[in-house]
């Protein structure tokens, strides 16, 4: 039973990793603007023109 | 691709809008006209046509073009004061551009660099519609920049509240509280699963889990639940029982409670159901605070002004800003632009629309020495004009100066949970008292025990999650309707209204308001291209609509031997035949007698007909204000005169008020005296109705598309949903039974846990299973409530 203080431990080790990633989201303004990053990853780059097509 | 609806409806390919029968083929492609080819023809020189490939008919229809329109931005002075940084190689500044509305808006606007070097980065936010440029200064200029999106009919909107508007912030902080609640939630939850499975642990592992439960719970209480605090106690400062002292008390008492136990290791506490309440509460806050960032719901009558204009000094013109005319300086306002301050002409003639401010729908002819008053637009020719007021003193500024606008809308109800919440904190306290005292004669060991269960269980989170989820679900699916809310609380307010007020122009007749029907023998392609070629010679307004009716984008023929008489009619000779159009008697004919005005039309000496001119009324009007009938009352307050009145009484209801002639300071006293008897909404659209918006319990502004004008308003509903309006407020109305309801099933829970907690039954585990399960079922009754009204009134959702 003593191994589950350290799963413990680990289990919310990683949980206030993804807590520093989600703050740190937040402040780096990726909820200012929910609408256009899904509509912008649709857009296709045409192929440019000076490319050899191999 | 292009689609052809019927046999006889041809769509533009750029913007969607019917080609009304004569449609310009360009590249085996229709338009609309001549604005939107060009826009086609740019994009294809780019090869940026898969601008087409996102969306069918993506484009905006370009309304006017005129070249000058951002020549201010020549003027150093006004770029730096736009701009949000700049150095020599780098400038940066964020547009705002209301026609901004779909995914090839963001292809094109963040590809635009391809049209000029210069361009170094564009990026769109789509929901506040604004983009952010980074330019070289020393490769191009703001003027090229904010022409190129102008000709790409992506209008930026430059105004001087611009400089006002401050960054929110605020909606971060709230992201943040609600992922903190939330991880600490789970993770306390997941701490306190032993208990609820009734696992038994060796005793230094209770300890050992509970203790972190309690250091997870800190930043719920000290960060998350903050507002609440803050929010109860301005409340009690204001002498004011809000819904938020219940919660902060039942927060405490959780909070307490759980203490008490952990330390005194009797027991784990309660603080996973401190942590859900948290949690949920902040969530409802979220959903009730949505807002329609794209849109301008207080946008005053600056942001209608232009920037700036050209100052003439001798024989010079500079850009100015407005806020720096001085008296005296004379000023030259330019076709299509909007006259910024009180001033006299001091050109030979001007013509000037006054729609905008007095809603009169005729352009007006002014000549040299007239007043002009700020709002109004110029057409035609270029006017110049001496300033005698300041813009901060004008007419209109006035008007919006006006005190009523200082003091809050009198008789403000408190909202409808704050009326429940006022009962409800007595009432817990009441019976906490009573068990307390109960308790301490038949058990005093339990006393404290069911003072705090009694807190803990009546924390009305349920209560207070019913109205906002109700309220947001309403607002969004009116928002999807094309009818857009300031805020959850004007839904409240609308429950209250017992009148209506229609302005005419623009409301209840169409935007461009004018139906033109020719009323004679059938004309040939010359004949009507004479008539055009005439009417486009005079600026008396009833001419220059026919013209507009008539031309088609196609050249004008040359007309001579012109001549006018005032007030009676035209004549000329075009392609060798005489034309004569004006009244009946000028043109010597007699016409039925009939609402509106006519032009009579003789070409060499034949009278052929007339054209009568009418307002149109939006379909389904009648049908509308019959269903309207049975709840409110009407009134209708015009500026236009009253050539209407006859249909109008047809319209509505006997009795009801019509005035006509109305200037923007009688509507707004008309509707402070309408409302000093009974709440009322005022409909309107234009400038001229601002005051009104403003002094009635709701305003709601009419705009036609998106990115039109509005004045400040509670509510604003595109032209085309105007005649939903029963739909809309039945929703609206119904929406109040729902929050009744989930009080109703809010109030169950609370009698039942009360009941238990007054008995002494509550444990941690009951406390965890009823809070949430109590809230979800509240938050799903009012949604779906929604969702069923919605499909009943036959509103998509």
């Amino acid at each position: 039973m003593k191994i589950l203080i350290i799963l413990i431990v680990v289990s919310l080790v990683i949980a206030l990793i993804f807590l520093a990633l989600f703050i740190w989201s937040v402040k780096s303004n990726q909820y200012e603007d929910t609408d256009s990053p899904s509509i912008r990853i649709l857009y296709d780059d045409k192929p440019r023109e000076d490319s050899l097509d191999i | 691709m292009n689609q052809t609806t019927a046999p006889d409806k041809t769509t533009c390919y750029h913007c969607g809008e019917d080609c009304k029968g004569q449609p310009l083929w360009h590249d085996e492609r229709t338009f609309c006209c001549f604005g939107c080819q060009t826009v086609f023809e740019l994009l294809a020189e780019k090869d940026l046509c898969d601008y087409y490939s996102f969306e069918n008919n993506p484009g905006n229809q370009l309304s006017h073009f005129f070249k000058d329109k951002y020549i201010f931005l020549d003027d150093e002075e006004i770029v730096q004061h736009l701009l949000d940084f700049k150095s020599a190689e780098l400038a940066k500044i964020t547009f705002s551009i209301p026609s901004i509305h779909c995914s090839s808006c963001i292809w094109l606007l963040e590809n635009i660099r391809k049209f000029d070097d210069g361009i170094l980065h564009t990026k769109i936010d789509f929901s506040k519609k604004r983009l952010a440029i980074d330019y070289n200064p020393a490769k191009t200029s703001l003027r090229k920049i904010a022409d190129l999106l102008y000709q790409l009919s992506y209008e930026p909107e430059i105004s001087l509240d611009r400089k006002t508007q401050a960054p929110t912030t605020n909606h971060k902080t709230r992201d943040l509280k609600i992922g903190i609640a939330g991880f600490c939630f789970g993770n306390i939850m997941l701490l306190a699963f032993p208990d609820y499975l009734g696992i038994e642990l060796d005793s230094e592992f209770i300890a050992y889990f509970t203790y972190i439960s309690l250091g997870l719970s800190l930043p719920v209480l000290l960060y998350c639940s903050s507002e609440f605090f803050t929010s109860a106690i301005s409340g009690l400062r204001k002498r004011l029982l809000n819904i938020d002292l219940p919660i902060a008390i039942g927060i405490l008492a959780l909070f307490g409670r759980s203490l008490f136990e952990i330390i005194t290791e009797t027991g784990s506490g309660y603080l996973d159901s401190l942590s859900a309440l948290v949690f949920f509460l902040l969530i409802g806050r979220w959903v009730q605070n949505k807002t329609y960032e794209g849109l301008a719901f207080d946008r005053n009558f600056k942001s209608y002004f232009p920037l700036a204009v050209q100052k003439i000094i001798g024989d010079n013109k500079k850009s100015t800003l407005v806020t720096q005319l001085e008296i005296n300086d004379l000023i030259e306002i330019r076709n299509e632009e909007i006259i910024p301050c009180d001033a006299v002409l001091m050109s030979t003639e001007a013509l000037i629309d006054y729609s905008f401010v007095s809603g009169e729908s005729a352009p007006n002819l002014v000549t040299e020495g007239a007043k002009l008053y700020a709002g109004g637009k110029i057409k035609g020719a270029s006017a110049q004009m001496t300033v005698i007021k300041p813009v901060s003193q004008s007419y209109l500024t006035q008007l919006w100066n006006h005190s009523s606008f200082d003091e809050a809308k009198s008789g403000d109800t408190p909202s409808l949970i704050d009326q429940v919440s006022r009962y409800f904190t007595p009432i817990v306290l009441c019976i906490a008292l009573v068990a307390g005292i109960y308790w301490s004669f038949a058990d005093s060991s339990k006393v404290l025990f069911v003072v705090s269960s009694v807190l803990i269980v009546a924390c009305p989170c349920a209560l207070a999650l019913a109205a906002p989820f109700t309220l947001s679900a309403t607002m969004n699916t009116l928002g999807q309707c094309k009818m857009y809310l300031k805020g959850t609380a004007v839904i409240e307010k609308l429950w209250e209204i017992r009148k209506i007020v229609f302005d005419k122009t623009g409301t209840i007749t169409t935007g461009d308001n004018q139906n033109i029907e020719w009323h004679g023998r059938t004309l040939a392609p010359a004949e009507r291209a004479a008539i055009m070629a005439l009417a486009s010679q005079s600026v008396h307004p009833l001419s220059m609509q026919l013209h507009a009716h008539l031309h088609r984008g196609e050249p004008v023929q040359t007309v001579s031997g012109y001549q006018e008489e005032k007030s009676k009619g035209l004549s000329g000779i075009i392609n060798n035949q005489s034309v004569k159009m004006g009244s009946a008697s000028f043109v010597g004919t007699t016409t039925p007698a009939s609402d509106g005005a006519v032009i009579a039309i003789a070409i060499n000496e034949e009278v052929l007909g007339y054209y009568l001119i009418q307002s149109k009324y939006r379909t389904g009007l009648k049908a509308m204000i019959d269903q309207l009938a049975t709840r409110f009352s009407f009134a209708v307050l015009s500026g236009d005169n009253e050539t209407e009145k006859q249909n109008l009484t047809a319209l509505f209801p006997r009795h009801t008020p019509l005035a006509f002639n109305q200037s923007p300071e009688d509507k707004l006293q008309a509707i402070q005296a309408f409302e000093y008897q009974e709440k009322t909404i005022m409909i309107g659209d234009g400038l001229n109705d601002a005051g009104a918006l403003k002094a009635s319990y709701v305003g709601i502004s009419v705009a036609e598309n998106m990115s039109s004008f509005t004045p400040a308003s509670d509510v604003i509903i595109m032209g085309n949903q105007l005649t939903k309006l029963p739909q809309f407020l039945k929703l609206v109305h119904q929406s109040k039974k729902i929050i009744l309801a989930g009080f109703m099933v809010s109030f169950g829970y609370n009698i039942v846990g009360l009941s238990l907690a007054v008995a002494g039954y509550i444990t941690p585990v009951i406390a965890a299973i009823l809070m949430p399960v109590s809230s979800i079922s509240v938050v799903l009754l009012s949604t779906l409530g929604v969702k069923y009204l919605s499909s009943r009134l036959k509103l998509k959702a």
